[in-house]
């Protein structure tokens, strides 16, 4: 389908409607958390009986979350250590193999060969011939505005150091026009040092004040994408056979990145039609950053791995690849809009009338928490950054308008697509002020005649139990944060693990202040239309990663 | 994984769907009754105990947890609660339970077998004064002011209120003004030829003695000070008032004259006169006078309580007028709340209960916000009988919150619980001195008194030092 992502530019209907979208949202969330307090002033009865049904909905969607956090974590153990380059192997000689059987010793390495001959033979049967993986070739985006040279590094040598052979690999460092000397300096110096590794390290820097253009990273990764095209083009190495990966200026691939990546893009049989999402880690820096920051971000990696295992609704988020081809065909990067990382993912489901996807993949990129110079500057860095990630509401009114204009993506999808959208945003701002503040309201304002009543007593009671019930959500949650917890360095004691256990007691409050808050931010200005600006993070690292 | 994720999806919504209706149902006092096999509506008890961890009886039954704790799936009817707790009194009560209702129990006062009690000063002691400290406690041991001493209780020390060899020590005293919640109070003394009229001031952790002779011209019927500025007194001579300044030792004689009624608050005195409040403001060279008609009538009736009366304030606009007949009105009810005989009052602001007294009864008054704009409708009066069978009641304390008062009666001292259902509970403490003062402090619960035989200082503990008031969860006894 034709349609222009974008809320910029719009004839005057389209306007109205954008317009009338973008305030549902804030509206809506408003409504639960101003009409739960009203409620809960003039009808306490009613207010606290929907806030029963409330937390045990809460409670049961938090115990069906951990089933899959922890069936994904499995998936994630299970495939830590394959060896992909030999899985690619395994499917470049597909035709000629006669049986699919792979040996394995371990209950792991059974389970993902069981896995992995399930792909091949799907491939088999349906006679999808994938290219050869030494015809595989992957471009890396690495926008840089601000970052130094001790950010960036780190990535390249992992790219460099990978499993998959680097001379197939072309990095482009994405450099802005008005990034400082020292930026491009440092730009400079890595191109000279890696380019020799790789199939080529470019730097492109993108030009300001490019017309149509807003200060956003997904303009400076279009114009990277679009020079790595022509140098492609150059080489003639098709689009099909290309796969790209936008990341963070901080972002720190595994190793096996690469090799996992192309495994994936060869064993999906919509690989043109698809996105590839690994779990995002935030480990650069993590003893490095304060207790409440460690919990919120190692909570972000947690809903990536619960949305891993819905892939029929999983949405791109953050560092992630995709078929080049598809990029080229879609149009790039949105180059006015802040959530570049999502909005790709719809721009390319409404151009293919629903028929994209994205597949995730069970190895992890490492990023950087984002830290200050004290608790404040850290706090705010926090703030801003998760309110530029609930920013992501922006594409929920250019969905919507692309749902109504569209007569090819059924209406089952249609519908399915903007609940799961709406939901998760209004679920984002409001759950944790009804949990944490508002549940309790109904108590705060009774009467007297509701003070005598049962169910003045019993509801908090209720909601207690529940609550403790939740406890055992959380434990999940603890034991999953420590194992997906790096190496201990050995400078730092065991007492770091011990202290990141107890940091999870303050998870009520953190969520509260620096997750559903940033969000009911972001929603409010999309709905009064104060729309936000892109904000670097500020990037510090005391050891490095 | 789809199709697990579906199974899944759907095994949780048929849990919610069963279980939220049933969550909802118990939270309304449903349970289902096996004998009917039907829902039946139940009630619930919340009982809370001073101090904690009683156990529960409802008829012979005992009950698993102890207190706190919520009672709940209870069948509506009649029952006997009963709490135990070793080393109290056993407590009881008859209550009805109501479907979909709660009973609350809050802060029942277990009354221990062995009250704990302490000698203070071994010594025979006339009178125990009534004064705001919860560190000193003031006492005379004979008519004469050279026998008027202050206890240190932290110290123990006991010290005379006037320096030794004063020219005042050896006047007999006669008519003494004090307020409770009041750090003075003012003492007549001397020959009737050759009053005296002398001020007690506790300040900078002394007392100060001031003669106030030379500023009160006469026989007055009344001494009264707002306590939040103990500086201003009123002196009222039966219908005029003066004002006297006791920061520069100035009067301002006939401030008030021909009124019915007079008030001090807040640093306002308000005077009545023709049926008419008026509020000046005493602290500037002029008396302001402002019309406050609204205050003393109402919608209901005219106010006309006899003068002359005190006016006393109560919070949000509710007054009270004492007659020194003795009758007592509030201004939002024309009829009295006592006609005659009124021995006391004390005001409860954080319940917005006042209890009242005469010699036989003792009374409250809840004062409850109803729908109304103006004061005399703002509130509605519920006035409840807690004790007619009275031969001489002195005096009554709140004890916090509410729901307790300490009361003396013909020389005995008795704790009086008020039940939100039921009859009140009544326990006798002790014997004390008749006629003889009561001091009761709410920071430490203690109460102050003089022993009935030897006329001793003596202390009792009322409320129990730790966990006082404070709630535990509920516990399962093991």
């Amino acid at each position: 389908m034709k349609f222009v992502y974008s809320r910029h530019n719009l004839v005057s209907s389209e306007a109205v409607l954008e317009r009338l979208f973008e305030i549902i949202p804030g509206a809506l969330s408003w409504l639960i958390i101003i009409g739960t307090a009203l409620l809960s002033w003039k009808n306490p009865w009613v207010a606290a009986i929907l806030m029963i049904a409330f937390i045990l909905y809460w409670l049961l969607r938090l115990v069906y979350m951990n089933i899959f956090l922890i069936l994904s974590y499995g998936r994630l153990a299970v495939e830590e250590k394959i060896d992909w380059q030999k899985r690619l192997d395994d499917i470049d000689q597909l035709d000629s193999r006669k049986d699919i059987a792979v040996v394995s010793t371990n209950i792991k390495e059974r389970i993902s060969a069981y896995i992995h001959c399930k792909q091949l033979k799907y491939l088999r049967d349906h006679n999808i011939a994938p290219p050869l993986s030494k015809d595989i070739y992957h471009l890396v985006i690495i926008p840089v505005i601000k970052e130094s040279r001790g950010i960036v590094e780190p990535g390249i040598v992992n790219i460099v150091n990978g499993t998959y052979p680097a001379k197939r690999i072309l990095v482009i460092i994405a450099v802005e026009e008005n990034a400082v000397d020292m930026i491009k300096g440092d730009a400079k110096s890595l191109q000279e040092k890696y380019k020799g590794y790789l199939l080529d390290l470019e730097i492109v820097i993108h030009p300001r004040d490019i017309p149509g253009e807003a200060r956003v990273k997904g303009a400076n990764a279009t114009y990277a994408a679009k020079y790595a095209a022509q140098y492609f083009a150059k080489l003639n190495i098709p689009n099909e056979n290309i796969i790209v990966s936008c990341f963070d200026a901080d972002t720190v691939a595994r190793p096996n990145y690469f090799s996992c990546l192309t495994y994936s893009f060869l064993t999906t049989p919509e690989r043109l039609q698809t996105s590839y999402q690994p779990v995002p880690v935030y480990y650069n820096n993590i003893w490095d950053a304060p207790s409440f920051a460690r919990i919120i971000d190692i909570g972000a990696s947690f809903f990536q791995l619960i949305e891993a295992t819905n892939p029929d609704k999983l949405v791109t988020f953050s560092s992630h690849s995709m078929s080049f081809k598809a990029l080229v065909d879609i149009g790039y990067w949105p180059v006015d809009m802040i959530s570049d990382d999502s909005a790709i993912f719809w721009k390319a489901f409404i151009h293919y009338d629903g028929e994209y996807q994205t597949v995730p993949i069970y190895t992890t990129v490492s990023m950087d928490i984002v830290t200050g110079k004290n608790w404040r500057e850290t706090f705010t860095s926090i703030y801003k950054q998760k309110r530029r990630w609930a920013w992501g509401v922006e594409n929920f009114p250019i969905v919507m308008r692309a749902f109504l204009k569209s007569t090819t993506i059924s209406f089952a999808k249609k519908l399915s697509y903007s609940f799961k959208l709406l939901d998760s945003f209004v679920s984002w701002a409001t759950w944790s002020f009804l949990l944490s503040l508002l549940s309790w309201l109904p108590s705060v304002f009774a009467n007297m005649e509701f003070e005598s009543s049962a169910i003045y007593y019993l509801a908090p009671r209720i909601q207690t139990s529940l609550f403790s019930l939740a406890s055992a959500g959380l434990i999940v949650c603890i034991v999953i944060s420590l194992l997906l917890l790096p190496k201990q360095k050995e400078s730092e004691p065991f007492f770091f693990r011990i202290l990141h256990v107890a940091e999870w007691i303050f998870i009520p409050v953190v969520v509260l202040v620096l997750s559903a808050l940033p969000a009911l931010d972001a929603q409010t200005r999309l709905m009064t239309g104060r729309y936000m600006e892109f904000w670097v993070t500020d990037k510090y690292r005391k050891t490095p990663s | 994984m789809r199709l697990f994720r579906k199974i899944i999806f759907f095994l949780f919504l048929a849990i919610y769907c069963v279980v939220c209706p049933w969550m909802i149902l118990y939270s309304l006092g449903y349970i289902y009754n096996p004998l009917n096999q039907k829902m039946t509506s139940t009630g619930v008890i919340s009982i809370s105990t001073i101090p904690s961890g009683a156990d529960v009886y409802l008829g012979n039954r005992h009950y698993t947890y102890y207190t706190p704790t919520l009672i709940d799936k209870m069948l509506p009817g009649n029952y006997n609660l009963g709490l135990k707790l070793k080393g109290y009194k056993n407590w009881t009560q008859e209550i009805s339970v109501v479907s979909g209702e709660a009973l609350t129990f809050e802060n029942i006062f277990l009354i221990p077998q062995e009250w704990s009690r302490q000698v203070l000063l071994p010594k025979e002691i006339d009178m125990l004064m009534s004064f705001n400290r919860d560190d000193l406690l003031i006492f005379k041991t004979g008519s004469q002011l050279k026998n008027y001493f202050s206890y240190e209780l932290k110290s123990k020390k006991v010290k005379p209120l006037l320096v030794p060899g004063s020219a005042l020590g050896d006047l007999g005293d006669g008519q003494i003004f004090n307020d409770s919640e009041s750090s003075q109070f003012f003492v007549t003394a001397g020959p009737f030829w050759g009053k005296k009229y002398i001020l007690f001031r506790y300040r900078h952790n002394k007392f100060e003695v001031m003669d106030l002779t030379r500023l009160i011209s006469g026989k007055f019927s009344a001494v009264t000070w707002d306590p939040e500025n103990e500086d201003t007194l009123l002196i009222v001579y039966h219908d005029d008032v003066d004002i006297i300044n006791v920061k520069d030792l100035s009067v301002r004689p006939k401030y008030a004259v021909d009124i019915d009624g007079y008030g001090l608050y807040k640093q306002r005195f308000y005077s009545i006169s023709d049926n008419n409040i008026f509020r000046l403001a005493y602290d500037k060279p002029t008396a302001e006078k402002e019309g406050l008609s609204e205050l003393l009538k109402s919608p209901r009736s005219e106010v006309r309580p006899a003068s002359p009366y005190e006016i006393k304030f109560l919070k949000d606009g509710i007054v009270l007028f004492l007659n020194i007949t003795g009758s007592l009105h509030v201004n939002l009810d024309s009829v009295p709340l006592v006609e005659r005989g009124l021995v006391g009052f004390a005001y409860n602001k954080d319940k917005n209960i006042l209890v009242y007294w005469t010699k036989n009864m003792i009374k409250i008054a809840r004062f409850s916000v109803s729908e109304g704009k103006d004061v005399s409708s703002r509130y509605a009066i519920k006035t409840e009988t807690l004790y007619k069978d009275g031969r001489d009641i002195q005096k009554c304390v709140w004890v916090r919150d509410g729901n307790h008062l300490l009361f003396t009666d013909n020389g005995q001292l008795f704790f009086l619980e008020i039940e939100p259902y039921g009859s009140n509970h009544i326990e006798a403490i002790t014997t004390l001195k008749n006629h003889t003062d009561i001091y009761y402090s709410e920071k430490y619960g203690v109460l102050y008194y003089l022993d009935e035989r030897t006329g001793h200082l003596s202390q009792l503990q009322i409320m129990p030092q730790e966990g006082f008031f404070a709630r535990t969860t509920e516990k399962t006894k093991s």
